[in-house]
């Protein structure tokens, strides 16, 4: 084994895998060691995607946390099961691939409304680095909608509203919503199968493909990435300075110990955290960069909305026919809307579910079938609701340890009274949308946040004070040691992560470059 | 329950063991008849589902050569089908079989319930995703599993939602 690398990378989802690209496009010599604590799932197989056909089986479920790895402890219940995808290729196996930027005001959360936080960096610092991210991500987009200002086009054109959008798209319009068509990252080898969540063509991106690719190209002859090697110490040689990483091959049971100059800890927003939380030491009796006992406070994702409307006919005979929305607006996720809480709306992608084969299994005759697709429909208007950090809202670590040796997890999660009522408004600006369509309306309701989206819990800051990180993402007080993950953003928006996360992978390597030429 | 000795035959709800068989020629055409009579049941589809045999045999392929195997379930499908036929001919047979078998709910523990489970219900899932779906759906619906093709065709993959100009101002 190799005595020293340029760069260890602790995790192979978006961020490790995005990083290492970068680091390998840059010089493709350079030596790189990926460790990952969890196992190798294949992607595209036939058998695969036939179980997930019928069966509706995909096989990286069975790494998804179970309810004693990752506890709900706080008086709202914060979803831990389902969220997190622990294999080769991390989260971006199972994601949705909605691919949305941050607003400006979203950097700015805490000066805007004195609650949650501010980042050390502004969009215009990222926005370059949003264009190459949606570029590498292959994202479609409506240019003309505008949201936020871009220097650069979509890739590609945006996915079309389906004929079932149409009612709601016209109910926005009637209420004052401006309905915009989803950002979705897909390759032009998409064959719109629906079956997004184990595509067999490999047309949504995976980090697992990226992955496959650098690891395959004779080229990087000294990149390595080593599975089911669960990390449990960074060992420091002094406060400044990152000597070594611990991990125990899950496959052998052995204790080994590697170094490298530079250390990057990609694993996610709950084990980048719990990783410090455990390296413990003379120089950091609390946990590596937690003097201020920042690491896995201020701990967000998002909680989602949904109101439903029922209609008695459906006469087009719509059902739904993508594995993902294509309407959704931004018109509530302003700057105007952070104090009482902003949310990005769309339509529900799986109404109206009409599961032709559920209803022939159960003996449906085809005048049955027929009623039935052509009779009562619910469609749902959902919502992610921004989250503001809160100190004691914390994510923290407990004896023993889940299924691939990872330190098994606590989340504390609660809502002011304040919070809640805001809620309730948001709630009532969606029914006006399922009142504008002529649906009676079902329900209306807030649902418990699910882990899919948390971010805070090492969060930046211009100061140890106010954050684990500095703005290029190195731990305050220490070298060689950086951190990439959701857990980095001191704010959620009301949008989905990963593209604002991949941007940050992006500027982070072009750090790293300029700091190894010497800028 | 429909059937007799066979199909109420009491079995472990597990997959029934089959690694290492192989499907007969025989049982491939018995398998692919019985694929065929889900498109007569419920006519939603055309040319007898011969063009969604290349579906079919993809399938059967991956069931068959890839843990766990489905090689017993298919074999066993066989036996329940023609114990079936052999009791109520062959017409009657298909229709008691797809729309009043009169299984129990819960896991399968009867030979007649793991063909239904392992064998029909997916064959069913498979028919309709192959193309089954567009008789019950309007006209250029998608599904879930269909291959509709590149969204960079002439044939839009979707039924779409098109806005006229007055409407999107």
């Amino acid at each position: 084994m190799k005595t020293k690398y340029d760069y260890i990378i602790v995790g192979s989802g978006v961020a490790g895998t995005t990083i290492s690209k970068g680091l390998l496009e840059h010089d493709r010599n350079i030596s790189i060691l990926m460790l990952e604590a969890g196992p190798v799932v294949e992607a595209k197989t036939r058998r695969g995607w036939w179980d997930y056909i019928t069966l509706d089986r995909t096989p990286y479920a069975y790494t998804y946390d179970l309810d004693w790895e990752a506890k709900s402890i706080g008086k709202i219940n914060f979803i831990t099961s389902g969220a997190r995808v622990k294999a080769y290729g991390g989260s971006t196996m199972h994601w949705g691939a909605w691919a949305l930027r941050f607003k400006p005001e979203d950097f700015h959360l805490y000066t805007n409304t004195g609650e949650g936080g501010d980042w050390p960096i502004t969009y215009d610092d990222l926005e370059e680095y949003y264009c190459k991210a949606e570029e590498y991500l292959s994202v479609c987009g409506d240019d003309s909608e505008n949201w936020t200002r871009r220097s650069k086009p979509y890739t590609m054109p945006p996915f079309k509203w389906t004929a079932a959008d149409g009612v709601m798209v016209q109910a926005f319009r009637k209420v004052g919503i401006k309905p915009g068509k989803m950002p979705i990252a897909r390759y032009r080898k998409c064959m719109t199968t629906g079956t997004c969540k184990y595509c067999p063509f490999g047309s949504r991106f995976s980090a697992q493909y990226v992955l496959d690719d650098l690891r395959e190209d004779v080229r990087h002859k000294n990149f390595t990435v080593r599975p089911n090697c669960v990390v449990t110490q960074i060992i420091c040689s002094s406060r400044e300075k990152i000597e070594a990483i611990e991990y125990i091959d899950s496959t052998t049971g052995e204790t080994i110990r590697e170094h490298a100059d530079t250390y990057i800890i990609c694993s996610g927003s709950y084990e980048t955290p719990k990783l410090l939380m455990k390296s413990r030491n003379s120089y950091w009796e609390n946990g590596i960069g937690n003097d201020h006992d920042l690491l896995g406070r201020f701990i967000i994702s998002h909680s989602m909305l949904k109101v439903r409307g029922w209609t008695p006919k459906n006469p087009e005979k719509w059902f739904q026919e993508y594995d993902f929305p294509t309407l959704m607006s931004r018109t509530y996720d302003t700057e105007e809307q952070q104090k009482k809480g902003k949310i990005f709306l769309f339509k529900n992608r799986v109404l109206p579910d009409i599961d032709i084969a559920s209803l022939m299994i159960a003996g449906k005759t085809p005048a049955q079938i027929d009623d039935i697709v052509s009779g009562p429909m619910e469609l749902e208007l959902q919502a992610f609701m921004e989250e503001k950090g809160k100190f004691e809202n914390r994510l923290q670590i407990v004896p023993g340890k889940d299924r691939f040796g990872l330190p098994r997890t606590t989340v504390n999660f609660n809502r002011t009274d304040e919070e809640i009522a805001n809620t309730d408004d948001r709630l009532n600006i969606m029914k006006t949308v399922i009142d504008a369509m002529g649906y009676k309306i079902v329900y209306a309701k807030t649902e418990d946040p699910g882990a899919h989206h948390t971010t805070g819990t090492c969060r930046m800051g211009n100061t140890p004070a106010e954050g684990v990180t500095d703005q290029n993402l190195k731990v305050h007080d220490i070298d060689n040691l950086y951190l990439c993950s959701n857990g980095v953003f001191p704010t959620g928006s009301a949008v989905n992560p990963t593209l604002t996360l991949t941007a940050l992978c992006m500027r982070l390597t072009d750090h790293l470059i300029a700091q190894s030429n010497g800028h | 329950m429909i059937g007799n000795v066979i199909c109420q035959d009491k079995v472990d709800s597990g997959f029934l063991p089959g690694e290492g068989q192989e499907l007969s020629h025989q049982n491939r055409e018995f398998l692919w008849r019985l694929f065929v009579e889900i498109g007569k049941c419920w006519k939603n589809v055309k040319w007898d589902s011969s063009n969604l045999k290349s579906s079919w045999i993809d399938l059967i392929k991956a069931k068959t050569e890839f843990a766990p195997s489905y090689t017993g379930e298919y074999i066993n499908a066989t036996y329940v089908v023609q114990e079936l036929i052999d009791m109520y001919g062959e017409k009657d047979a298909f229709h008691k079989l797809f729309l009043d078998n009169g299984i129990p709910s819960g896991p399968p523990t009867t030979r007649l319930a793991h063909a239904k489970k392992y064998v029909i219900d997916e064959f069913i899932k498979m028919q309709v995703l192959a193309s089954g779906f567009k008789h019950f759906g309007g006209p250029n619906s998608n599904y879930h599993g269909y291959v509709k093709g590149s969204r960079y065709t002439l044939m839009p993959e979707v039924r779409e939602f098109i806005e006229s100009i007055e409407e999107s101002k």
